[in-house]
């Protein structure tokens, strides 16, 4: 019996959507957040119907269209929280700062978390680079950079530090 | 005495189940994390590992239990409401009997009904796009609706890699770089302020990407750089900005991106299988000379 494509449609999102806003929330650490990049997904589900119909596994398709939504949504976030991480620091630019970062973060943050903040802005690596080094993937180290960027503004909210 | 079968699938599948599950136990919140985003890193498009993904969930729920809850059904029914004029669309056009006998038709109703997806992603994303994931999300999945260039600038090419994986090159000047990598377009600067001298121009390949960058600097201090690299459009590209708005400056068919990030002034755009980047202590009206001295010939 050939099945609509409301009828498709509705059995994938509700077969898969619970899932996806899990992942994305426990790696977003948003509710809102997360329900809009799964409802992305199913935005560019629409647009790209004619070639998910036929994929041999529009499930797994869902799920990597998801991880590339939360990459661009962990971009967005960091952007956006540049300025209040930054209070007067010199960091997140790209080029040429030197200056002992690591003096500068509030204690409280794990040694991973300071490591990983380390890496990125006094030494300057890239997502891969840093996946390299600590034998993770790269989404998970922007999901780790998030948390502890996070963690970090926290900590410093009732901070004073001078460069 | 009855003989005993053993199902060497279900013993294989218990087992790696058994795996998985111990493999999660104990583990603290941050590494069960890391697991869910391995997984994800990992998933390839062409099978579902759900029982993989269901293990870390339930193992992540019992350390770190959510409180928000989060209902398929209402959420399916307010994107039905979202989305009501695409639904609409599709079911009032049958399959397969309408596209044998009105082919045009049907490629008039996929126009239509691709064009209000893409304004409705459109306007969703716009806030987003500008500064943050420029080339990103857009780029990829909107490229047969949007176009980065016209034919009135030569799309950039790279023709060869003159230096080996993990070597480095340096040069006279940055066409000079460019000439040995045989890279054909508009995309170096004729002009810089005069304040700047030149410092180096150097190239190096890491995994197959490489990258020429041009150093400029003064004896204020002042700091200046051109960075060509090649474009991949599979990978997300990013630049560090402030909360400043970002301006385009469209000239020669090519989007620029001018943008803010502290003491510097950055402006980006992609020609083809290159990006360029600009970053230094200049002005916007600075950086926008620049770019125009490209496209002057």
């Amino acid at each position: 019996m050939e099945v609509s494509f409301q009828q498709w449609f509705d059995n994938l999102y509700m077969q898969n959507s619970l899932k996806m806003v899990q992942t994305a929330r426990r790696l977003l650490g948003s509710s809102e957040s997360a329900e809009d990049v799964v409802q992305n997904v199913f935005i560019i589900l629409l647009a790209k119907k004619d070639q998910v119909m036929v994929h041999p596994c529009p499930q797994a398709w869902l799920f990597v269209t998801l991880r590339n939504q939360i990459g661009n949504e962990l971009q967005r976030q960091r952007h956006r929280n540049t300025d209040s991480l930054d209070d007067g620091y010199e960091i997140g630019q790209e080029d040429n700062y030197e200056f002992p970062f690591c003096d500068c973060l509030p204690p409280g943050l794990t040694n991973s978390e300071r490591e990983i903040l380390s890496m990125q802005f006094e030494d300057g690596y890239s997502y891969e680079e840093i996946a390299r080094k600590m034998g993770k993937s790269v989404l998970a180290c922007r999901t780790k950079l998030h948390r502890a960027k996070n963690h970090c503004r926290e900590l410093l909210k009732d901070e004073k530090v001078e460069i | 005495m009855p003989q005993i079968r053993h199902n060497s699938t279900a013993g294989g599948a218990k087992e790696e189940a058994k795996l998985i599950h111990e493999h999660l136990t104990n583990q603290t919140t941050d590494d069960l994390l890391d697991d869910l985003s391995d997984w994800l890193a990992n998933a390839d498009g062409t099978h579902f590992d759900s029982e993989n993904l269901n293990a870390i969930l339930s193992a992540l729920d019992e350390v770190n239990p959510e409180s928000e809850e989060f209902h398929p059904e209402e959420s399916l029914a307010a994107f039905h409401q979202r989305f009501e004029p695409v639904f609409d669309k599709e079911e009032n056009s049958s399959p397969s009997p309408a596209l044998a006998r009105h082919p045009r038709h049907f490629s008039r109703r996929l126009i239509q009904v691709a064009a209000i997806i893409a304004v409705m992603l459109f306007s969703m994303v716009t806030a987003q796009a500008f500064g943050f994931d420029i080339f990103g999300a857009i780029a990829r999945w909107t490229s047969s609706t949007f176009h980065f260039s016209d034919e009135s600038t030569t799309f950039a090419t790279i023709g060869t890699y003159p230096i080996e994986d993990g070597e480095q090159k340096s040069y006279d000047s940055l066409q000079a770089a460019l000439d040995d990598f045989g890279v054909v377009g508009n995309i170096a600067p004729t002009w810089v302020p005069e304040r700047f001298k030149l410092q180096s121009v150097a190239a190096d390949i890491k995994y197959r990407d490489f990258c020429i960058r041009e150093a400029y600097a003064n004896s204020d201090g002042e700091y200046l750089s051109v960075m060509i690299r090649k474009y991949d459009s599979g990978k997300q590209t990013e630049i560090e900005k402030d909360t400043g708005t970002t301006d385009i400056y469209k000239t020669n068919g090519i989007t620029h991106y001018l943008i803010s990030d502290k003491s510097f002034e950055k402006a980006t755009w992609i020609n083809g299988q290159l990006e360029v980047r600009i970053i230094g202590n200049v002005t916007h009206q600075e950086l926008e000379k620049m770019i125009d001295s490209i496209y002057r010939g």
